[in-house]
């Protein structure tokens, strides 16, 4: 075949000399591919490696976000840690978190976490839990983070140590208080105070105000004492006897703890009057979620107890009369109108969520109950004066208070004159709400130094 | 006779050669195809091994900065509660010294001790302290192990600074917690007690800045988070004149949150100062870190 100048004729294969350019290049790009491989593997890994990097954290932060909404739901005052424990009843979050991912062909997807969160408790009778937040999503990426935590709960915690506190003096002229509380230690470590006061009078009620509080604690009222303020030996002294040291009427021995006096709200809340007075006017409902009372001026009257339906629990045990055991009868309180385990009662508060009434007035009010002795304050009754509170300078005169009867601790942030009637009060811890857990919880607080990523 | 007759005298084939022109034609094809092919390979494997070596780089600064990061997060963790008093009580964060945080910092610059904002706020080394659950191996010799699987609370120190523009690390424990004995941790320690090891290459990066920074802190009373400094409302209206320096008082706990920014600036070049001028192949990196854990100074007792 001839083509102009060129003359093409078959060749044998042998005879190309273009094969070694062919194999040049093809060990070239064999060497290319190899070479290219290997970085590619090498950037490839580290890309990886920055990927997981970047995965970590996102679950980090999702279980971060997990463990921010545990301490939400521990804040509300209706819930509780006890039905969320980890790791046997984690609560699980009902919206997934998710995070944009922008995939390698730019296409922007998410990546889902699931939340879930859980408690664990603290030491007993400490406000600390530990919450444990946890975020994993489909794809088997998750962490785990916990921090330790302190619930602010509205009431101090040694609001509940004693059944009776007072400002100033107590004057039992008449009528004494039949308090029942424990004589065994809720720690082990102390005796239980029943009763707790401030040295000096407060006011003119019993006696020279700022005058010492004249606390006999003899058989009889001190020689030469005016007035009759033996407080310790009148609730000792109500009594039919003692039986083997053991007083044995339907009060417990008293006794007495002093402090150095002084307002008594910052001793009994952790939010101050501001807090309440601003959440009365701009939130009154939250105060009412909170089972917390504003009585100003008038108490209801009986009958508008709004915790209908509850039931006397078989579990309050108090010494029985003229009894030298202790415990060893299961009652409550000694009226004859009053419940018996297993009646139904009305009440403000519950034993699952106490109340918090607190009185301000002139004077202490009437709390006409005596007529009735079906209506019971379970919680917290913190009375002073509606002017001028920080000075607790409350001149309470109680001698309406017959069958006034209470479970949990008694505040009057001033003076206290009992005449001719019985209140009666059970100790928080005997009528078993010794716990400031129970009441509102008003913040949660991470405590410094406890957070951690969980290795798991 | 040509040489062509004498071949096909040899082999009794026509022999057919090429035409010089055919032979520079296919020399020039060849070549061409040969000089591609090379081409192809110097350019695919040079431009992979910068991605390559890019990658590398990359790694070298951000794996040291995530974990600084993680680190810096997690600074301050000294266990339970309970855990953390027996810290302050040994280690004079129990207000022997306002303002003290003990002799572990969650977070110590160099030798400056605990940053603040009224004093040391930058630093190129800086010292984390956190526990670590550790479970113990025969013949580990960390204080407190029982015995093999044994699972115990370990108090870690973990370093990071620049030296010669190389990035170092360095870990240390302190099996007997905060008391004596416990072995020397610092960013001028010797080796033997607390070695630092280089985290990066200076023959791949040149690691031209990197400083831990305190840009902000929030001091509150530890016992109701009134902020400290700020005129506030009741009852945190006495709080405007305080400072940070009244902490450990008689009367005052504190809790301090703090937020750090770790920059760092690297390139292949073995130039100093370049990243201003924005050097080819640069990388930055600016990240934000908030320990978790805030430190707390508790107040003296009285």
């Amino acid at each position: 075949m001839t083509l102009g100048p060129w003359r093409l004729s078959p060749r044998r294969v042998g005879d190309q000399q273009g094969a070694y350019t062919i194999f040049f290049v093809a060990v070239l790009g064999l060497l290319t591919l190899l070479a290219v491989r290997s970085m590619t593997t090498s950037t490839v890994n580290s890309v990886r490696l920055t990927s997981n990097t970047h995965n970590a954290t996102e679950g980090f932060l999702a279980a971060e976000e997990a463990m921010a909404q545990g301490m939400e739901w521990l804040a509300s005052s209706s819930n509780s840690y006890t039905t969320h424990l980890w790791p046997s009843a984690p609560h699980t979050v009902g919206t997934p978190l998710s995070f944009p991912v922008v995939n390698m062909g730019g296409q922007t997807t998410s990546r889902a976490y699931t939340l879930s969160f859980g408690f664990e408790a603290g030491p007993p009778g400490e406000s600390l839990l530990k919450v444990i937040g946890r975020a994993a999503s489909s794809t088997g990426q998750g962490a785990t983070v916990s921090q330790w935590v302190s619930l602010n709960t509205l009431l101090q915690s040694t609001a509940l140590d004693a059944p009776l506190v007072v400002a100033g003096c107590l004057n039992v002229a008449s009528g004494v208080p039949d308090i029942y509380a424990d004589l065994v230690p809720h720690n082990d470590t102390l005796d239980y105070i029943t009763y707790y006061r401030g040295p000096t009078r407060r006011t003119a009620l019993n006696g020279t105000a700022g005058g010492l509080c004249d606390e006999g604690t003899g058989s009889q009222p001190e020689e030469g004492a005016a007035e009759a303020p033996e407080s310790i030996w009148r609730l000792n002294s109500h009594l039919v006897g003692t039986q083997n040291g053991r007083f044995a009427n339907s009060a417990e021995p008293i006794g007495l703890s002093q402090y150095s006096g002084g307002d008594l709200w910052p001793r009994i809340f952790t939010e101050s009057r501001d807090w309440f007075d601003d959440l009365r006017v701009n939130q009154p409902n939250a105060l009412a979620d909170m089972n917390i009372y504003y009585w100003n001026g008038a108490a209801p009257a009986p009958g508008s107890a709004p915790d209908t339906g509850q039931t006397w629990p078989s579990n309050i045990q108090k010494r029985s009369n003229g009894s030298t055991q202790w415990p060893n009868k299961t009652a409550t309180f000694d009226y004859s109108g009053a419940p018996q385990p297993g009646d139904s009662f009305s009440a403000w508060g519950t034993f699952a969520n106490p109340a918090v009434i607190i009185y301000r007035g002139a004077g202490c009010p009437n709390l006409r109950f005596q007529s009735s002795g079906s209506y019971i304050i379970i919680g917290v009754l913190y009375i002073e004066s509606a002017s001028n509170p920080e000075n607790a300078a409350l001149e309470c005169t109680a001698d309406e208070w017959q069958r006034f009867m209470m479970l949990g601790t008694l505040v009057i942030n001033g003076d206290l004159k009992i005449i001719k009637k019985n209140p009666e009060i059970i100790s928080a811890e005997v009528g078993g709400i010794y716990d400031t857990k129970l009441f509102p919880v008003t913040g949660v607080y991470g405590a410094a130094g406890t957070w951690k990523v969980q290795e798991d | 006779m040509q040489l062509k007759d004498v071949r096909r005298l040899i082999t009794g084939k026509t022999v057919r050669g090429f035409s010089l022109t055919e032979l520079m034609v296919a020399i020039a094809i060849g070549s061409f195809i040969a000089l591609a092919g090379t081409t192809f390979y110097v350019t695919t494997v040079g431009s992979s091994k910068d991605v390559f070596d890019a990658a590398a780089r990359t790694e070298q600064i951000y794996s040291p900065a995530a974990s600084l990061l993680d680190d810096i997060r997690r600074a301050g963790y000294r266990g339970t509660p309970a855990a953390l008093s027996t810290y302050l009580l040994t280690t004079q964060g129990f207000g022997a010294t306002k303002g003290d945080e003990g002799n572990y910092p969650a977070i110590e610059f160099g030798t400056s001790g605990a940053p603040t904002l009224s004093g040391t706020t930058t630093t190129d080394c800086v010292l984390v302290s956190y526990v670590q659950q550790h479970t113990c191996a025969a013949g580990d010799g960390v204080t407190g192990c029982a015995g093999s699987g044994t699972v115990v609370q370990v108090h870690h120190r973990f370093g990071y600074r620049l030296r010669n523009h190389v990035l170092e690390a360095t870990a240390g424990v302190h099996p007997g917690e905060y008391s004596a004995g416990a072995p020397v941790s610092g960013c001028n320690v010797p080796p033997a007690t607390a070695p630092w090891v280089p985290v990066t290459r200076l023959g791949d990066v040149f690691v031209d800045t990197f400083t831990v920074e305190l840009i902000n802190e929030n001091i509150a009373d530890g016992d109701n988070d009134c902020v400290l400094g700020v005129a506030g409302t009741a009852p945190c209206d006495t709080y405007g004149s305080t400072s940070l320096q009244a902490c450990g008082s008689t009367t005052l706990s504190c809790r301090i949150d703090r937020l750090y920014k770790v920059t760092l600036c690297a390139y292949p070049k073995s130039i100093d100062n370049q990243c201003a001028s924005d050097p080819d192949d640069k990388i930055y990196v600016e990240l934000y870190a908030k320990p978790r854990n805030a430190v707390l100074i508790q107040a003296a007792a009285s």
